[in-house]
């Protein structure tokens, strides 16, 4: 059988050759044909050319640079190649013996070969980055960012400068982790990128701009660092990269504005915060017509930029980004109709899909603008997306959107949200499953038609799932979700959720490991006490009479304000409930005192729940009269009635509103009963007393009528603060994570 | 509308008092040979006229190496000179190694090598296509040369003329250039197109020399017609009233 051309080529590269001129011509036969080749790729690792590139370059000596190269050069072009081919490469320990061919004492050519095909591999996040920070690889790569060192040979400059570049853009693709920026850091890189950056060769610029950004992101210890160093003629960098991303080249542009916007989300240049928004944002916005590479990457640094900021959010809405966006994911969607989708465009659309996210986060006229722009339909087709990048930024568009209310109704319902949406629910991928659940949160809220298609389709029982899924914030925003279903609806609602759910679950919720999964928990057991009677009595049955209160009773002594406040509330609720429900929290002297304590919390917003707690109590009822009046008995003589008195003169108004009623309480109690109080203040109607008793005797009716609707105002307007911010708080959960642009798998994280 | 007229002489004696200085001209035309890859024409017109190249001269006979190789269509000797000059410029420009692959088979047509064509087609080129399927038109254009007797017009007989050869070498000299981080547009042609426009603005105000051929340049009056002749109806017809 006669061997192919491809297979005599690679067994001429057997190390016992003995002529080493037949290897080169081999190895570049091999070269010339798997440039721009796929399959020819494919087909030669199948031949198994790896191990014996690995053979060739690991050699010791320093003879045969010419052989080397070429290997180095093969190896390279690998990289470019399908996912399979490039694990090839890692898998085969190749990474070693390349970082061993920089070695600065060898060939330049073989430096800056290794330098390339390094950079090549490196650009794959699959490829691993460890060898490079062991031993003293990292020393000697960055090393070679010194053009001007006295250690080249000269007439070698030119090539000294592409490897200088070529690291650069090594250090930039090795920077995801914050270990990794300290330690290069450490290995003194930044000074001599700040050399490369002043060297006025655009591409060394670039590079450099790519290699500082990289170390910035997220980092505001280097960020400070760089931003306070000075230049060759002591101006500091952002000034300097100001005037580069007014550069004809887009590719300077973007890589300042890269740069640019990482210093600037690290707070580290607010001096140029007028720059950024009048010269950076336009720029980075009109990248979005340009094509390539540059295209692909502007939206993901917009994104980036405008994260939390309402200003730059509207800035980039009236610079029309909004079309130009919807227009790029359309005619992509168009694309992929006629040629199936290919995936080379996926990076494009999940950016712009994180663009248009990050410009309807926060106010609800970008939010119309993007509905107007007609592309939400292929938003939510994108949420059924096979790369999981798209998907979650797909996902990233919905729940910006789905914090408006008006959206909720209309426009979301009408392009089909749910089946993806439920879809999500079961997704692998984590970034994708926190951002479809803080959208959940916000699609369940009272205001949508969704709550009751949705339930019906089983959600809870994914719910239950995703309770034990062991991630804070997937816990977190389910339990918010479910917190925000049960507000205000129908007792049969509730008791549905509740049965499917189980109240096992939510006591496992309500002492978790986390604050505010507690948090969240002692909210929706306070929505499910709200309103009825019945409800209360179903919480009751539910978790038990003795562990709903021993439950309260625990989270009143601990000193979080936000559990304090919820548990309160709890408490408010269930005080409005039959005479047993009134009476179990009465027994519970641990509980009154807690209540009596939080009349003097420093927050006005505590001390009011816990009097309204007291109101509620005392809430005269013609049917039980002598228990309200054992109740005010009681709590007088806890000392409750002299602490209202006190808190008559509370900085606060709500505070001294809701005294005033309480203390109303206890006076009829006195006017009935005639018991002294402790103040000796006479109990007949018309006393000497201030002439408000007089007054607010006559107004009692109204008054009460009055108080009962702030009553259940109260409750619920403070359950659906929670609510309004649904997605806000769910989002301040998840910011870093889309800062990051993790918007995908591990992998995608830190672009 | 009446547009203004400008005559000949007028236009000249306004033509005359523009200033062009000398050393930009020698600039456009430095830079035009340069970027185009004519390296000896570069080095003959330095030395004749003084003007200093902007670059080692010695870095564009690389890219006139490649070119001359296009155009005599030897497209194999083409790509491994690209590949040795730069590695990467065609692992990452699929559209650029298609268009060379695509010339490949064109010459293996033209020769009447048919065979290898269909061969070559198989093996080299239907891969592609299936990478990225906005190949696959070009593609087939190309196949159906196949279809057709060489020497007989057709409908893809473009493909064969020498033209079809420089496109390709033109477009692999921009990636070389872009590689080298050096502008791939010459700055004359973009001037031409400038001109061009900028008369096409002015007829709409008024008549004037113009020129109309490139690389004439002469300056030709526009004929009286158009305007004339409605001058000429509306008088008759208050004439007539």
């Amino acid at each position: 059988m006669t061997l192919t051309p491809h297979e005599v080529a690679v067994s001429q590269l057997a190390t016992d050759q003995a002529v080493p001129l037949d290897r080169i011509k081999s190895l570049r036969f091999i070269k010339n044909n798997i440039i721009g080749n796929k399959t020819k790729k494919d087909l030669y690792i199948q031949l198994g050319i790896v191990s014996r590139l690995q053979d060739i370059i690991s050699v010791k000596d320093d003879k045969d640079s010419q052989l080397k190269i070429q290997a180095v050069i093969v190896l390279g072009s690998f990289a470019f190649g399908n996912e399979s081919n490039i694990l090839a490469l890692t898998n085969s320990g190749v990474v070693e013996p390349l970082l061993n061919c920089l070695n600065p004492s060898g060939d330049p050519k073989l430096i800056e070969a290794a330098a390339r095909t390094l950079n090549a591999i490196y650009a794959s996040p699959k490829a691993s980055r460890h060898q490079l920070f062991m031993g003293n690889h990292l020393h000697v790569l960055v090393q070679l960012l010194d053009t001007f060192s006295s250690k080249h040979r000269p007439g070698q400059e030119i090539v000294q400068v592409h490897t200088a570049e070529l690291v650069a853009s090594i250090l930039a693709r090795c920077c995801e982790t914050l270990e990794q920026q300290m330690q290069i850091a450490d290995s003194g890189a930044i000074p001599l990128l700040m050399r490369l950056l002043a060297s006025g060769i655009s591409k060394s610029q670039e590079a450099a701009l790519g290699a500082l950004a990289a170390l910035v992101k997220d980092n505001p210890e280097l960020a400070q660092v760089i931003a306070q160093m000075r230049l060759e003629k002591g101006e500091r960098p952002a000034p300097f990269i100001l005037r580069l991303v007014r550069d004809k080249s887009p590719t300077m542009r973007l890589a300042a504005a890269t740069c640019l916007t990482y210093l600037n989300r690290a707070g580290v240049i607010p001096e140029h915060d007028g720059d950024i928004m009048l010269i950076v944002l336009p720029i980075l916005v009109k990248m979005l017509q340009l094509t390539g590479a540059v295209q692909e990457a502007a939206p993901q640094v917009l994104a980036h930029l405008i994260w939390e900021s309402e200003n730059m959010q509207k800035a980039v809405c009236d610079m029309e980004a909004i079309p130009k966006l919807a227009s790029i994911i359309s005619q992509m969607d168009e694309e992929d109709n006629v040629y199936g989708i290919v995936g080379q465009k996926d990076k494009l659309k999940e950016n712009s899909l994180l663009a248009l996210a990050a410009i309807s986060q926060l106010k609800e006229d970008c939010r119309k603008q993007v509905i107007e722009a007609k592309v939400l339909s292929h938003i939510v087709s994108a949420m059924s997306h096979p790369a999981v990048g798209v998907r979650a930024a797909a996902c990233q568009c919905t729940r910006s959107l789905s914090r408006s209310v008006k959206n909720l109704r209309t426009s979301l319902v009408d392009a089909g949200i749910e089946n993806p949406l439920f879809q999500l629910l079961s997704d692998e991928d984590l970034g994708v499953l926190r951002s479809a659940t803080a959208t959940l949160c916000n699609i369940v809220l009272d205001v949508s038609p969704m709550k009751k298609t949705i339930m019906e389709r089983g959600i809870v029982t994914k719910f239950v799932r995703m309770i034990s899924y062991g991630d804070n914030v997937v816990r977190l925003n389910t339990v918010w979700a479910i917190k925000n279903l049960v507000f205000e609806a129908e007792s049969e609602v509730k008791e549905n959720v509740m049965r499917q759910f189980g109240y096992n679950n939510l006591v496992l919720l309500l002492n978790d490991s986390e604050p505010a999964v507690q948090e969240q928990a002692l909210n929706l057991v306070r929505n499910l006490a709200h309103k009825r009677e019945h409800d209360i009595e179903q919480v009751f049955k539910g978790l038990g009479n003795g562990q709903l209160l021993s439950i309260i009773e625990e989270k009143l002594s601990w000193d979080d304000p936000r559990l304090l406040e919820h548990a309160l509330y709890v408490l408010v609720n269930i005080a409005t409930g039959s005479e047993y429900h009134k009476q179990s929290i009465l027994k519970r002297q641990g509980i009154l005192r807690s209540v009596l304590r939080s009349m003097n919390h420093e927050s006005a917003a505590i001390r009011v729940a816990s009097i309204w707690v007291i109101i509620n109590l005392t809430w005269p009822d013609d049917k039980v009269p002598h228990s309200v009046h054992e109740c005010v008995t009681l709590l007088r003589n806890m000392g409750v009635e002299d602490r209202l008195l006190a808190l008559n003169a509370d900085h606060d108004l709500d505070v001294r509103d809701r005294v005033k009623t309480a203390l109303h309480h206890f006076l009829m109690d006195q006017q009935q009963y005639g018991h002294n109080n402790g103040n000796g203040v006479p109990s007949d109607q018309t006393g000497s007393g201030n002439g408000r008793h007089g007054h607010s005797s006559s107004r009692y009716h109204d008054l009460q009528q009055q108080q009962q609707q702030q009553q259940d105002n109260s409750t619920s307007s403070s359950s659906s603060s929670g609510d309004a911010f649904g997605g806000g708080a769910g989002s301040s959960m998840d910011t870093t994570h889309i800062v990051t642009g993790g918007s995908g798998a591990g992998g995608h994280d830190r672009r | 509308m009446v547009k203004k007229a400008i005559s000949k002489d007028d236009w000249s004696a306004r033509l005359a008092e523009v200033q062009v200085d000398r050393d930009d001209l020698n600039k456009l035309i430095m830079n035009y040979l340069i970027i185009e890859g004519y390296k000896d024409a570069a080095e003959k017109f330095s030395q004749e006229s003084g003007a200093k190249p902007p670059v080692n001269l010695e870095s564009i006979q690389n890219r006139m190496v490649v070119r001359t190789a296009i155009q005599r269509g030897h497209i194999e000797e083409a790509i491994e000179h690209v590949n040795d000059l730069n590695p990467e410029i065609l692992d990452t420009n699929p559209k650029l190694f298609f268009h060379l692959q695509q010339q490949r088979l064109i010459e293996y047509i033209r020769e009447g090598r048919v065979t290898e064509a269909l061969e070559f087609a198989q093996e080299e080129l239907a891969p592609r296509g299936e990478e990225n399927p906005e190949f696959l038109s070009e593609l087939e254009r190309t196949m159906s040369l196949l279809a057709f007797e060489l020497n007989s017009p057709s409908p893809v007989s473009d493909l064969l003329t020498p033209a079809q050869r420089q496109k390709l070498a033109s477009e692999l000299n921009s990636a070389l250039l872009l590689s080298q981080s050096q502008e791939k547009d010459p700055k004359l042609p973009a001037l031409l197109k400038m001109c061009w426009w900028a008369q096409q603005q002015l007829d709409e105000r008024c008549t004037y020399p113009k020129i109309k051929d490139f690389t004439k340049a002469e300056l030709v009056m526009e004929p009286m017609g158009a305007v004339g002749g409605s001058q000429g109806s509306s008088s008759s017809a208050v004439a007539g009233a």
